[in-house]
């Protein structure tokens, strides 16, 4: 039976899951020969590519509904029994399609948001480059092949945000001149992607520790190995050290998600072009860390019910997600800058698919969080891309990146105007329409039903984070299109420059995206229910995690809401309400001025400061682990090679040794005299440890 | 024996003590390569005393080496030390001090 | 009695006979010139030594693992992978000069230096005995002083060659007089016998033996640049012909480490396991210190220097652990032999920067991704494979050295902590390749493109494979490495 899943046999099937991830990278070698022969055929191969890639991961769908999973291995260390493979189950099946057709949409994309860069080849590598990487990462059968995909869209976020490396002013994001803690909050691409960089390898140092104690106890890295046998675990356990070994793997996606503490370089990320903003740092990338969560959850769930605890786990996980969700969420609503708003806001909802992965590993019903979790990833793909594939067509034709030098576009943008609203709709959580409704709804329902003892702090938390989500994208929105045109648009316009629709190549891509929010969001439950049937017999067949079947009486909602959890509804109803009519008094109708709103009182205007600064954890970074160890490097650097010798030598040994002084005091040490002191230094200090 | 032994090993520490004042304290260049010199010649002191104790001439062999090797040394070294002089017209080795940091 | 078609034999026999023929022959035709003529002299009889051992290897002739000997010498696994690792060095040196030494004096002379120097190298891997150990060890360094101090106009040239001599020559009269204390305390020269001598030493005499240890890490240490011995270092790599520094930082270093596992790691079972922390603690020192020097550097060379120095302390740590676990010497010559190719690469990558631009200033080398792009290509991809990023070589070597220090910590308390030492330093390390590396492809507006040094571009691409290759196909390299791989026990007598 397995040799063949609705006509398709096995070793195909095998074969288009490896092709998903080697296409993009042969693509990507064989680029900078075809910008030679043509920059013009670059952008054509390109998205021919993705495309490829895109199918053969559709190719593999019919096995995830049959709940079929395709492990294919070939031999890569023969000497520590290493092997490379690729794990089609399921979860990264669907995982592929999403990266892959999102993928496709932003290379389409590309092409009218880069029209005649001159370093289109290199854009074009890249971008590549970064999707295997990415389908590297989804596909891969063990750890240690994932550390690879991790590093690969490492490098490749860190090239293309620093894309415009000559640090022109308008690639720039922050306020210039603009100070907190006297440390400046502007930064030019080439910065940007040094921080980002360096940011996240702090999570990978975590990870490829934590993926080395595992190593070191199991003997392999493999997701299946690992669950196949389990006592290593029990080893593990014992000496206490599975949960520090899981929650240093962890660490790698706290990097690579922007979780808190490690959030602050995705702000500074959107140096990059907008495509590049899209496509890594909001539909893909960043959800790697979630898609790491969830390779893992299940594992790890699956050795608690084996009686090998490991809440610990879940219990960080859920708090770094909450307080992701609510410390980004807040930042969103008062920044100027477009994409910045966009990219607190990925910062946030990210917060909430670990939060609710956090949850499900604590409560009985472990499915429930983990389908929210991965709707909520899937359509938050779909809205923030296209959202910021619109901010991209806004930055494109308005040429600034604040919100304040727009204003009053929805006559000139009518497109734009209305797909920014049905992707904007998704954020917000419009009811019964939207994607992001009945993602967010099913989030704060098994929130709730989890009967964990924080179930409600935490469901307070993703309550109040949903509120302000609905009112920085109405306040967005409003800043964008309503109200009267802003002086830089009217100086614009006063040049002559005609306020336009981005071309057809550019809105295509986002209109699909935002069109898909709405027509998935109108047949959102039994969407919904699908995933959850997928995963209830994935987690059964692959982990042994039976759900538990406890009927929800919830008679007093009419029958097509079938399965929703009744104050969850209320909740997320009333969020959207608040949020958004906030939003609106504010921002579309403008009855109030927000700037007097805040300056009326001493405490708004004080919680507006510190949410302005960023809570100040990105100055504070700053000044702990870049400012000091300049200081301390440069300060290293003076004392060992040119003062310390020089002043052991001439001063101190006189003080300490009276006779040796003199002795000392006739020679006036050169610089190689000092270095044949420490040298003589050293072989006594090697030959009394070694007497000792 | 024993004392005579003790005699020798005396004189060579003695001598690796005078080599590694003069390394520390001199600095003109020769007057350092003559201090490496007397410390070599220290080691070769205690390879031949050591070798008159033992049945086979290992020791002394080795000495041999160490004394071809060291002349060759010092040939290097003192061409070495030519060539700055005619650059400089000085061999203070305080004053090479172009490279640090 | 070696057989004369032994490995090292032949390899001396090899190189010395060229070695020697080279300034006959220029001699002979009396000229000064014809750099090229020399150089695929001395390239080739390289080549055919690599591919002797190469081939010695292949048909099985070679005894496994690191061995002692009555003999001088032994034809070993341990030795015949320093060989290869210290003969693609000195490919590296050749080919690199290719153009360095166009239009300069005494071609011959400095490929018949090379050509000595290598036999030196490549017979300290192979020594078991003292004596020999000493006699390679001055043919290793005696040419290096001259190389150094080659190009005779320059003063930086000349000042680096006058303290590095200063310091090689204290250092071997360290190990001279290391080498008196061993013999006259056990009677013999004999490596093997030195240890099992000092196995059974008269508790009273055990000072003495213990600071004939300690000179021996001096001496070693020195060339190894261990802090503290290290402070010559940058100076000379610095000062020297960028070709020299490539021969020094990535093959003779090697051999301080081929010496040190042969002396002191295989000592170190019977003597005093306590020694191990001691060099825990310097590999933690010599690392921290050089990468926090790097930083701060604005020469190309000296940089890489300082980063040499980093990388001498990792390698130190698979031998401080090296009692322990299996992995610990496993990983150190998995990162010997990957840093001879990513500092061989880095260093004449800097050399073709020199021939064609004359700067080694950070600052001057803005854009040079757009000038020089396949120089730029290769040096990047060495300094990440320095850094340990995956997935290039450098990259497992760092996986085996850290994971080796995790699974000795089941024995010895500080083992991790070297680990964790070692993984925040490569983090470290990443902060001054990155800037790098910015400054080559992210700065600069209108640089053009310059015609590369061709003998620089072959080295970059044969790096390069490497590098990328064997990141991805590790599995030879592993083997060849847990064949190599000395075990720690005094039962390897033949």
């Amino acid at each position: 039976m397995t040799t063949e899943v609705l006509g398709l046999p096995l070793e195909i099937g095998a074969s288009s899951a490896w092709l998903i991830w080697i296409l993009p990278f042969i693509a990507a070698l064989i680029m900078p020969g075809i910008g030679k022969i043509s920059k013009h055929a670059t952008g054509y191969v390109a998205v021919g590519f993705a495309l490829m890639s895109a199918i053969s991961a559709a190719s593999l769908i019919p096995m995830a509904l049959e709940a079929h999973e395709i492990h294919d291995q070939i031999s890569w260390i023969d000497s520590i029994g290493l092997k490379a493979g690729v794990l089609a189950d399921p979860l990264s099946i669907i995982m592929a399609n999403v990266v892959g057709w999102i993928s496709f949409l932003i290379m389409i994309y590309s092409t009218g948001y880069m029209k005649g860069d001159k370093s289109i080849t290199r854009f074009w590598f890249w971008m590549l480059f970064f999707i295997g990487s990415m389908q590297l990462i989804v596909l891969s059968d063990n750890l240690l092949q994932v550390f690879f995909g991790w590093e690969g869209v490492g490098l490749a976020s860190y090239a293309l945000i620093s894309f415009w490396y000559r640090d022109k002013k308008k690639d720039h994001v922050g306020v210039e001149g603009r100070t907190v803690l006297g440390m400046l909050d502007y930064y030019a691409p080439t910065h940007a992607g040094m921080k980002a960089f360096i940011m996240t390898k702090v999570g990978d140092v975590m990870m490829i520790a934590g993926m080395l104690l595992i190593f070191l106890f199991a003997g392999t890295f493999g997701f299946r190995e690992l669950m196949h046998d389990t006592t290593w675990a029990t080893t593990m356990s014992a000496q206490g050290l599975l949960v520090p070994a899981f929650v240093l793997l962890f660490g790698g996606a706290i990097g690579k998600s922007a979780q808190f503490p490690l959030n602050e370089w995705l702000l500074e990320a959107m140096t990059g072009p907008t495509a590049v903003s899209a496509l890594i740092h909001a539909a893909t990338m960043v959800k790697a860390g979630v898609f790491l969560v969830m390779r893992l959850a299940p594992l790890v769930f699956a050795l608690s019910a084996a009686g090998i605890l490991a809440d610990q786990f879940f219990e960080i996980i859920l708090i770094v997600g909450a307080v992701t969700a609510l410390l980004l969420g807040l930042q969103g609503m008062v920044n100027s800058e477009i994409k910045k708003v966009l990219a607190y806001s990925t910062g946030s909802q990210i917060g909430y698919m670990m939060m609710v992965l956090g949850i499900a590993g604590l409560s009985q019903q472990f499915v429930n969080g983990y389908t929210a979790g991965f709707f909520h990833l899937i359509s938050h793909a779909m809205f923030k891309a296209s959202l910021f594939m619109a901010a991209g067509s806004l930055l494109h034709v308005v040429g600034s990146r604040f919100m304040t030098d727009m204003g009053g576009l929805r006559k000139n943008m009518k497109k734009t105007y209305a797909f920014m609203w049905a992707a904007g709709l998704g954020l917000m959580g419009a009811p019964f329409i939207t994607t992001g409704f009945w993602s967010k709804d099913s989030i704060f329902g098994a929130i709730y039903t989890s009967g964990h003892p924080w179930a409600l702090p935490i469901f307070t938390i993703a309550v109040l984070t949903a509120v302000i989500t609905a009112f920085y994208t109405t306040r967005m929105l409003g800043l964008v299109f309503f109200g009267s045109k802003s002086k830089h648009v009217k100086k614009m316009e006063a040049e002559g420059h005609h306020i336009h629709e981005a071309p057809l190549s550019m809105w295509v891509p986002y209109g699909i995206l935002a069109v898909l929010t709405i027509v998935i969001g109108l047949v959102g439950l039994s969407f919904e229910g699908g995933l959850h049937e997928i995963f209830t017999n994935y987690l059964e067949e692959s982990f042994g995690i039976y759900s538990v079947h406890n009927e929800i009486e919830n008679s007093i909602l009419p029958g097509f809401l079938d399965g929703i959890n009744p104050v969850a509804l209320t909740a997320s109803l009333s969020a959207f309400g608040i949020g958004t009519g906030l939003g609106y008094v504010f921002y579309i109708g403008r009855w109030v001025d927000p700037v007097q709103f805040v300056n009326s009182n001493i405490l708004f205007s004080t919680f507006h400061k510190v949410i302005l600064n960023r809570f100040y954890l990105n100055a504070i970074i700053y000044w702990c682990f870049v400012v000091s160890p300049l200081w301390l490097s440069r300060g290293v650097f003076r004392y060992f090679e040119q003062t310390a010798i020089d002043y052991g030598m001439n001063n101190g040994l006189q003080k300490a040794v009276g006779w040796s002084a003199k002795v000392v005091q006739g020679t006036q040490t050169g610089v190689t005299q000092s270095y044949l002191f420490v040298f003589g230094a050293g072989l006594l200090f090697v030959v009394l440890i070694l007497l000792i | 024996m024993t004392n005579e032994l003790i005699d020798f090993v005396l004189v060579s520490i003695a001598l690796l003590g005078i080599g590694i004042y003069g390394l520390s304290v001199k600095r003109n260049a020769i007057r350092m390569l003559f201090s490496i010199e007397i410390i070599i010649n220290a080691a070769n002191l205690n390879l031949v005393a050591f070798g008159r104790f033992l049945p086979h001439s290992g020791g002394q062999t080795l000495a041999l080496f160490s004394i071809a090797i060291a002349a060759a040394e010092v040939a290097v070294g003192l061409s070495l030390i030519i060539v700055a002089y005619r650059m400089y017209q000085n061999i203070d080795i305080a004053d090479f001090r172009n490279l640090k940091g | 009695m070696l057989e004369l078609s032994s490995t090292p034999l032949v390899i001396i026999a090899i190189l010395g006979t060229v070695g020697v023929l080279l300034p006959i022959i220029s001699i002979a035709r009396k000229e000064k010139g014809s750099n090229s003529f020399y150089a695929v002299i001395a390239f080739s009889a390289l080549i055919v030594s690599i591919g002797y051992v190469a081939y010695q290897f292949i048909s099985d002739n070679i005894l496994p693992s690191a061995l002692f000997s009555k003999d001088v010498l032994v034809d070993d696994a341990f030795g015949g992978f320093f060989a290869i690792a210290m003969l693609i060095v000195a490919i590296f040196t050749t080919v690199g000069s290719f153009n360095y030494m166009r239009k300069k004096n005494y071609p011959a002379v400095y490929y018949s230096l090379i050509l000595l120097s290598t036999i030196g190298m490549v017979l300290v891997a192979y020594s078991t005995d003292l004596v020999m150990l000493f006699v390679a060890w001055e043919l290793m360094s005696i040419p290096t002083y001259v190389l150094v101090g080659f190009i005779k106009k320059n003063p930086s040239s000349n000042e680096a060659a006058l303290k590095y001599f200063l310091f090689g020559a204290l250092s071997s009269a360290i190990i001279v007089y290391g080498i008196s204390l061993s013999y006259g305390l056990t009677g013999s020269t004999n490596i093997g016998e030195v240890i099992h001598g000092y196995a059974t030493l008269d508790a009273s005499l055990l000072p003495l033996a213990l600071l004939s240890v300690g000179m021996f890490i001096a001496g070693f240490g020195f060339k190894m640049g261990l802090v503290p011995f290290h402070q010559w270092l940058p100076d000379t790599y610095e000062g020297s012909p960028p070709t020299i520094t490539t021969l020094l930082a990535a093959g003779t270093k090697k051999a301080g480490f081929a010496a040190t596992i042969r002396v002191i790691v295989l000592g170190m079972v019977v003597l005093n396991l306590d020694w191990t922390l001691a060099l825990g603690i310097i590999a933690v020192m010599t690392m921290t210190i050089g990468n926090i020097a790097a930083i701060m550097q604005k020469n190309l060379a000296r940089m890489l220097a300082y980063s040499s120095i980093a990388h001498a302390g990792y390698i130190l740590i698979g031998l401080a652990i090296s009692p322990y676990s299996t992995l610990g010497l496993q990983g150190s010559l998995y990162q010997i032999m990957n840093h001879s190719v990513m500092k061989g690469a880095a260093f004449i990558a800097v050399t073709g920067i020199v021939t064609t631009l004359a700067v080694t200033n950070i600052d001057k080398l803005k854009g040079l991704g757009r000038r020089m792009p396949i120089t730029s290509l290769g040096l990047v991809i060495s300094l990440f494979a320095l850094a340990g990023v995956p997935p290039l070589a450098g990259f497992w070597s760092k996986i085996v050295l850290f994971g080796g220090a995790l699974d000795a910590g089941s024995t010895i308390w500080w083992a991790p902590w070297l680990a964790i030492a070692g993984v925040l330093n490569s983090a470290l390390s990443l902060a001054y390749y990155g800037w790098l590396t910015r400054k080559m492809y992210f700065e600069g507006e209108t640089e053009k493109r310059v015609s590369e040094p061709k003998s620089v571009i072959a080295i970059m691409i044969f790096s390069m494979i490497f590098l990328v290759g064997f990141g991805i196909y590790p599995d030879p390299i592993i083997k060849f490495v847990e064949f190599a791989a000395p075990t720690l026990s005094l039962d390897i007598m033949p």
